[in-house]
């Protein structure tokens, strides 16, 4: 995967839809362009990129709280979703998702979703956000199990 | 877990489906393109950067001499407060010598220095000790000349005339 598809999914993770993703990826590499002589080493323009990135879309969320009325169109579905009902399931699934990811705390959200969307490794993510790697993962869990918490919680109220 | 890993790979895909790779290049390196013509022009004087310090040094030499022009330093308003205050004091001088007061004669006091000028000094020391207000300098120094003038009366007169200094209590 190119290094600016994975930078779009991170920003995906932060952002409400794929169209706003796409916007901070813009964005992102811009910064990077601006700020280019910042960069001390080449061999860790990645953990530079994956922090630029990180930092944008928090100053994004600041600008865009996401509410329960936000639009969480993917920008496209995925293939096995044949029926207009699996599509309006998975939509609701997704904003149930969203929000949860968007309530986390920051410090736990930044993790979640460098893991779960950008797909990096702990030892990334730590050389990333400059953490340890032993508090990587515990945020990690921490992150995911708030996730399973909010998101039943939904399902509860629902029923 | 398994729910949302499914839900977000789901959206994932469904995300990666509509990015457009080329859309992406082309949009970014023409925000590069623009970003780099405002930052660097072919004319060196026009460039941001060269424009703005020259603003900043253009307000500075302008702030600069007006402050020079409009700002008065404190000698400076000492040397017109006195000024000011000499000018009175000639006038009241000419105004005793209207009313035939007999004039001021230079005196010699103990350290070879004329007793008139020894006040004047007096009076300059205790405006600049007690912070005495502008308006009340011409006063102080009119006050010291006519003490001066009825000292000298005094003198004349003999030692059972008036003690102005301990009287007014100026000097």
């Amino acid at each position: 995967m190119t290094f600016h598809k994975k930078v779009f999914l991170i920003c995906l993770g932060f952002s409400r839809n794929a169209a706003d993703a796409q916007d901070l990826t813009q964005e992102v590499y811009l910064k990077a362009y601006r700020n280019i002589g910042t960069l001390k080493e080449v061999k860790l323009s990645k953990f530079w990129l994956f922090k630029i990135t990180r930092n944008t879309c928090l100053d994004f969320r600041k600008k865009h709280r996401l509410n329960r009325n936000s639009s969480i169109a993917s920008g496209g579905e995925p293939a096995d979703l044949t029926t207009p009902e699996s599509q309006m399931i998975y939509q609701e699934q997704l904003r149930e998702l969203k929000i949860s990811i968007q309530q986390l705390p920051k410090r736990l959200r930044e993790v979640f979703v460098l893991k779960k969307y950008g797909d990096l490794s702990y030892q990334e993510i730590a050389e990333t956000l400059k953490i340890k790697e032993g508090t990587i993962k515990s945020r990690f869990g921490r992150a995911c199990q708030a996730i399973i918490a909010q998101m039943k919680g939904e399902k509860d109220e629902k029923k | 877990m398994f729910e949302f890993d499914n839900l977000i790979q789901k959206e994932k895909e469904g995300a990666l489906q509509s990015y457009r790779e080329e859309d992406f290049r082309s949009r970014l390196s023409r925000r590069i393109d623009e970003e780099s013509k405002t930052l660097t022009s072919p004319i060196f004087w026009f460039r941001k950067p060269v424009m703005a310090a020259g603003i900043i040094l253009l307000l500075v030499v302008m702030g600069w001499i007006a402050a020079q022009i409009f700002i008065t330093s404190p000698y400076e308003r000492d040397a017109r407060a006195i000024e000011k205050t000499l000018a009175r004091v000639f006038d009241a001088h000419e105004l005793l010598i209207g009313q035939s007061i007999p004039q001021v004669e230079p005196q010699r006091g103990p350290d070879n220095i004329y007793e008139f000028e020894w006040s004047l000094k007096r009076v300059i020391y205790s405006i600049q000790r007690e912070d005495i207000p502008d308006s009340d300098i011409p006063r102080i120094f009119s006050q010291a000349i006519i003490n001066a003038t009825r000292i000298r009366e005094t003198e004349d007169n003999g030692p059972s005339g008036l003690n102005t200094e301990r009287e007014n209590g100026f000097l």
